[in-house]
């Protein structure tokens, strides 16, 4: 159990102390949710790094916490103060309570069933920490394990496995856990810069229709990488947006899209997108050394798993231009995504979030100060769909079948992002 | 201000309801003999250790053999419960390798990756409650109860 809380705490200080040195003018709240998530990256980050370069795997993460804690012993400068609670933030924040203590009960519900996690936590994230924890950890990145998909990346095996390391065990307990992170931390972090960058009452609207989003919840206690991802893209979003007042936020989301990429070969759409963004972008343009400072390490530490232990991805090989091609100009492909999309959103998964954002841009006033902000962060998750969609079309597995099991993984990717988005369009 | 804020309040916890009436629903702590996975772990748990014993490491390659077809959804559902269960050992391939959703207009983009053959010593035998049936060149060493049980290639 100590060493548990010691594979948590850890990560959780470094994040938070990170956040805390580049940027503390920002609340309190803010810096523990966004610095949970980004802590784990560095922490998995730190023992891949520590494995690969034959040193002994908590090294890094030991150096990482010694100068967390002398940045904590430093002296800090004022928090902002809060605005006084309104009676709309007050019922708010209640209903938000309650749908969140629904949502706790359903995660840890979901979680039980299942312990181990649905099928792509056995075949493939748990399955990979379960290497990484012992000597033999090269070994997941044989051609005999191709269905665990020995090219996918590394944030969550490598962060699971350094608890196992630390514990000696295979506990279930820390799969949970890590689930546990990042699902509640995305939407501390939703709530929080929300609430920081328009209103209180916004923050805990968005929290309600995430929360109460079910799909969001049980695929988060699956195991599924994908609200990981989540978490980055939203922290990336949110840095970006914050680094116009704290510009050394930047290289925070740089880094955190980089962690994206890090925990799933979608992130690497983020970064795409990113460029795309900041090249279209004059004013982001001037500020893409600060993002690429960010992005650089976690990109070298991906390209380089890329480039010596995994295999070849399944999308990239194989396929010839004219097959692409051919998979393009079929338009039954196409008919079969928007099915999908329709089918997500209006007959299940969806239909909360999306039904909550269009009775909030009904019932309140046009009044938008930060349109901006807003259009960039629509422009960077719409390069991002585009791309999702792309990958669909040209999928070399039966479409109906990749639409069936991969779409609503992939909306829930960009969900938590999208509510900020809208929600910041909205601020007035 | 405050007709739209009270609709605002009033219509988020209406969405709110429905959401924790979504979460609720699903929640079910009854207690249960645990799911596939969790059982199929409890069933390797000891050929695990023993496997370590006779190879004296705690990896390495090992063989797996199953009455369930290695290219229908059952058979490779098992073999990869008990690839997961036996991590950090990895199974030599099962032939033909199953990859059960690829389209069959693009099967040419099978993975083109080269399997290499190998023989392992010792076999993982997996089977179901049918009974069973250890295939020609295979001595049984031990019966780990369940349908688990530790094989070893008969020297020729």
């Amino acid at each position: 159990m100590i060493f548990i809380a010691l594979g948590l705490l850890s990560p959780l200080l470094i994040g938070y102390c990170l956040i805390s040195l580049l940027a503390p003018q920002i609340g309190r709240t803010l810096r523990i949710f966004l610095g949970a998530g980004i802590g784990a990256g560095l922490a998995s980050c730190c023992l891949f790094v520590s494995l690969a370069l034959g040193l002994p795997p908590f090294t890094l993460e030991v150096l990482a916490l010694i100068a967390a804690i002398v940045t904590l012993a430093r002296p800090r400068g004022a928090t902002p103060s809060s605005n006084p609670w309104t009676t709309t933030d007050k019922l708010l924040g209640a209903t938000f309570s309650c749908a969140l203590i629904a949502a706790i009960a359903s995660f840890l519900s979901t979680n039980a069933d299942a312990p181990n996690g649905g099928w792509d936590a056995v075949a493939i994230w748990n399955f990979h920490a379960r290497f990484l924890a012992t000597p033999a950890w090269r070994d997941a990145f044989t051609t005999l394990l191709l269905y665990s998909h020995p090219d996918y990346p590394l944030l969550l095996p490598a962060f699971i496995a350094r608890i196992w390391r630390l514990t000696g065990d295979r506990t279930l307990a820390a799969p949970t856990i890590t689930a546990a992170l990042f699902t509640f931390a995305t939407i501390g972090a939703l709530v929080s810069s929300l609430t920081a960058l328009t209103t209180r009452t916004q923050g805990f609207a968005a929290g309600v229709l995430l929360v109460g989003t079910h799909y969001f919840i049980a695929h988060g206690a699956s195991e599924y990488a994908d609200v990981p991802v989540s978490f980055f893209v939203l922290a990336t979003l949110v840095c970006l947006r914050l680094a116009r007042q704290i510009p050394r936020l930047d290289i925070l989301a740089g880094l955190t899209a980089g962690f994206a990429a890090w925990t799933k070969n979608e992130g690497w759409t983020l970064i795409v997108a990113l460029a795309l963004v900041c090249i279209a972008r004059r004013e982001l343009l001037r500020r893409l050394p600060a993002i690429a400072a960010g992005l650089a390490p976690i990109l070298a530490i991906d390209l380089y798993f890329k480039f010596t232990l995994a295999t070849p991805n399944e999308f990239a090989g194989g396929r010839g231009f004219p097959d692409v091609m051919a998979m393009i100009s079929t338009p039954a492909r196409y008919l079969t995504i928007g099915q999908g999309l329709f089918a997500s959103i209006a007959g299940g998964n969806f239909l909360l979030p999306v039904a909550g954002v269009a009775i909030y841009w009904l019932l309140t006033a046009s009044a938008n100060h930060d349109r901006a902000s807003a259009g960039m962060c629509a422009g960077l998750l719409a390069i991002i769909f585009t791309g999702y969609c792309a990958a669909l079309l040209t999928s070399p597995y039966r479409i109906g079948w990749q639409v069936d099991t991969t779409l609503d993984r992939l909306l829930v990717q960009l969900l938590p992002a999208s509510l900020f988005t809208a929600f910041l369009w909205r601020s007035g | 201000m405050r007709l739209q804020s009270l609709r605002v309040s009033s219509c988020f916890a209406v969405l709110a309801a429905i959401g924790t009436w979504q979460n609720l629903h699903s929640v079910d702590f009854s207690a249960s003999d645990g799911d596939a996975v969790s059982q199929n772990e409890r069933r390797f748990t000891a050929i695990r250790s023993a496997l370590s014993d006779r190879l004296g490491s705690h990896h390495g390659q090992i063989g797996y053999v199953s009455d369930l077809d290695p290219a229908g959804a059952p058979g490779a559902t098992a073999r990869f419960r008990a690839q997961y269960s036996l991590a950090p050992f990895v199974f030599a391939p099962a032939q033909p390798y199953a990859l059960l959703a690829l389209d069959p207009q693009f099967s040419k983009y099978r993975h083109p990756g080269a399997i290499p053959s190998a023989n392992p010593e010792w076999i993982v035998g997996d089977f179901s409650a049918a009974g069973i049936a250890i295939p020609e060149g295979l001595v049984m060493v031990r019966d780990f109860g369940k349908g688990v049980v530790l094989l070893r290639r008969r020297p020729k």
